[in-house]
């Protein structure tokens, strides 16, 4: 899997593409533990499935973005992969967005 | 020297005094340092008629003859001395050689005595000790230690005898048993740690990450040669055979045990879960659970109520394995507490009690769960559940298609708030509710293709006419079927109840 990662009006972006499973967790969370942003948006575009390590991994930074203040939008995610936030309702826990320009936008509203 | 002389060349001297007194000498004597050793002959004869010749040069042993001599006797005398004196010598060499031999039969057999005892040991570090205080005994010195590092750091330090080194100088000899590669140290006097005149160490490879040393220190004889550095040499070879196998069987037995452990975690973990197939306030139900490892994530309960209902739930904790097992069995008995001792528990609530108390946990370990929540009072036929990001569940009623109960709140852990609600769903007889583990719909085949949701409904709705049992076998047959030799990713769990009549 590759992990890239910009800025957008100075919010980090890590844009992931490929398999996100237990494998890859570790240097996505490399990346979180790096970085200890307190927004962020992560670019799930390339995403064609996600385990259930990579969703706790999501979680898991979901929380600590909004314990740090922030919060972790999730943009353009492709249908299979939005077919699992569905199933399991995580779309409700987190702000996902079409662009990455509506997930630094998003940001702006959420707690802050 | 007169000693060994006068030991080992008796009779040779013997001979010559007796040639000598017999020539006309007066006396016959051997002189060391000035002073007369042994006498033959007459004692208190002028010493103006007497003649000396050195035995070896460079030393102060002589041989010395008076009284009237004939010509011939200074020449003779220094053809004596000189012969005696190289006989001597040579047989000085011999017996040295021949001690050297001994010792070095000594020394092979105490190896062989070590090798043997020391397969023996199984435990690494009471092999050092052996070793350590093997190679002292062998190399003659009053203290032999051994070290075991990591490539880094020393994880452990033994002297043997014990109590001979000092605190300072085992701290030296630490710092050079640590590293990554194989060496030796014999260190210059000045080099020498604290309280030590003499110190060799070798430092070899055992395995991958894993180095030993093994050294000796005051040696009885001085300083360690050659022969000593030698005799270290081959002790470490053999000591590298025989941790390298003290090492693999204490890998083997952490294996076992490890090995041992986990059967009872998956003993313990089938109790948690056993088969409940049965008939119950007019349900027929069945159950099944696979994990993908020796225990999982995954698990289900049924609870009796007392006014003849049936709470049950069925859920998923992220991850798999151990961690996912340890997750399970809390939050199966949150949920088991909270659905008895409630007051007038429904699923929602159940569900959002049970949110709250592990939401820390679940934080910390970076974990939810999804979950399936179910109450079924026979007296109305309704079914009332909530769902916490579980999928799939599906329902199928008596005759009809196959659909999906979505959930309407993420998993418990996610959020530190509850969003499910309770909805209700009267259930008629032959009316199939399966709530089954992702593990189904995401198993895959050998290609990597997924046995997929659309797959699991058309399965439930086929062999929805069948008992309970029936359908989990059907349904999980067809899963099986699908993935064929693929290795099972995931755990698989399915709960199946079906309104009787």
């Amino acid at each position: 899997m590759k992990v890239e990662s910009t800025h957008l009006e100075g919010v980090p972006v890590v844009r992931l593409s490929g398999r996100f499973d237990a494998y890859e967790v570790p240097q996505v969370r490399a990346w979180f533990d790096a970085n200890k942003p307190a927004k962020a948006v992560v670019n799930l575009t390339g995403v064609n499935f996600l385990d259930s390590s990579a969703l706790s991994l999501l979680v898991q930074q979901m929380k600590h973005c909004r314990e740090r203040g922030g919060e972790l939008a999730l943009s353009c995610v492709a249908q299979p992969v939005r077919i699992i936030f569905e199933l399991t309702r995580l779309d409700r826990a987190f702000p996902i967005a079409i662009s990455e320009q509506e997930g630094v936008a998003a940001l702006s509203f959420r707690r802050n | 020297m007169p000693n060994s002389l006068l030991s080992g060349q008796r009779r040779e001297l013997d001979a010559q005094a007796q040639f000598w007194l017999a020539a006309g000498a007066a006396s016959f004597a051997l002189i060391d340092d000035g002073q007369c050793r042994q006498l033959w002959g007459a004692a208190g004869v002028g010493d103006a008629a007497s003649i000396e010749s050195p035995m070896i040069a460079g030393t102060r042993t002589r041989l010395r003859v008076s009284g009237a001599l004939p010509i011939w006797s200074e020449a003779r005398l220094n053809l004596d001395a000189r012969t005696l004196g190289a006989i001597s010598r040579l047989e000085n060499d011999l017996d040295v050689m021949t001690g050297d031999l001994v010792e070095s039969q000594d020394q092979l057999l105490a190896l062989y005595d070590m090798a043997q005892s020391t397969r023996l040991y199984l435990n690494a570090e009471e092999m050092l000790t052996h070793t350590a205080g093997e190679a002292a005994r062998l190399v003659h010195a009053r203290s032999g230690f051994a070290a075991m590092s990591d490539g880094v750091a020393v994880t452990s330090l033994v002297q043997s005898p014990g109590g001979q080194l000092s605190t300072a100088a085992l701290e030296v000899i630490r710092a050079r048993c640590a590293g990554g590669e194989a060496g030796e140290w014999l260190p210059a006097r000045d080099a020498l740690p604290p309280g030590v005149h003499s110190l060799y160490l070798k430092r070899f490879r055992v395995r991958k990450d894993v180095y030993c040393v093994v050294g000796v220190a005051d040696s009885a004889r001085g300083v360690f040669g050659s022969p000593d550095v030698k005799l270290i040499g081959a002790i470490a070879d053999r000591t590298s055979a025989y941790l390298e196998n003290a090492l693999l069987y204490q890998d083997n037995l952490r294996q076992a045990r490890l090995g041992a452990e986990m059967q009872l975690a998956r003993d313990v973990q089938a109790r948690l879960l056993p088969s409940l197939d049965r008939m119950f306030a007019g349900l027929d139900i069945a159950t099944f659970s696979a994990p993908a490892r020796d225990v999982g994530g995954d698990f289900y309960d049924l609870m009796p109520e007392p006014d003849g209902g049936l709470m049950f739930y069925v859920g998923d904790v992220s991850g798999k394995g151990m961690p996912a097992a340890m997750m399970m069995a809390v939050v199966r008995t949150a949920t088991r507490t909270h659905a008895k001792f409630m007051h007038e528990p429904t699923p929602a609530l159940v569900l959002g009690r049970t949110n709250e108390d592990l939401y820390d946990d679940m934080t910390n370990n970076a974990m939810f769960t999804t979950m399936f929540v179910g109450r079924y009072s026979p007296k109305s036929g309704e079914l009332v559940y909530a769902n916490a990001g579980h999928s799939p569940v599906v329902f199928c009623p008596s005759g009809g298609r196959a659909v999906l109960l979505e959930a309407d709140a993420p998993p418990v852990g996610v959020l530190d708030f509850n969003l499910c609600a309770d909805h209700t769903l009267r259930l008629q007889p032959g009316d199939v509710l399966c709530v089954t583990s992702d593990g189904l719909n995401e198993a895959k085949d050998m290609g990597g293709e997924l046995f997929s949701t659309e797959r699991l409904l058309e399965s439930i709705e086929l062999h929805a006419p069948g008992s309970a049992r029936d359908i989990v076998a059907r349904v999980m047959g067809d899963v099986h079927g699908f993935s064929g030799s693929a290795e099972q990713s995931d755990d698989q769990t399915m709960l199946v109840i079906k309104r009787h009549g």
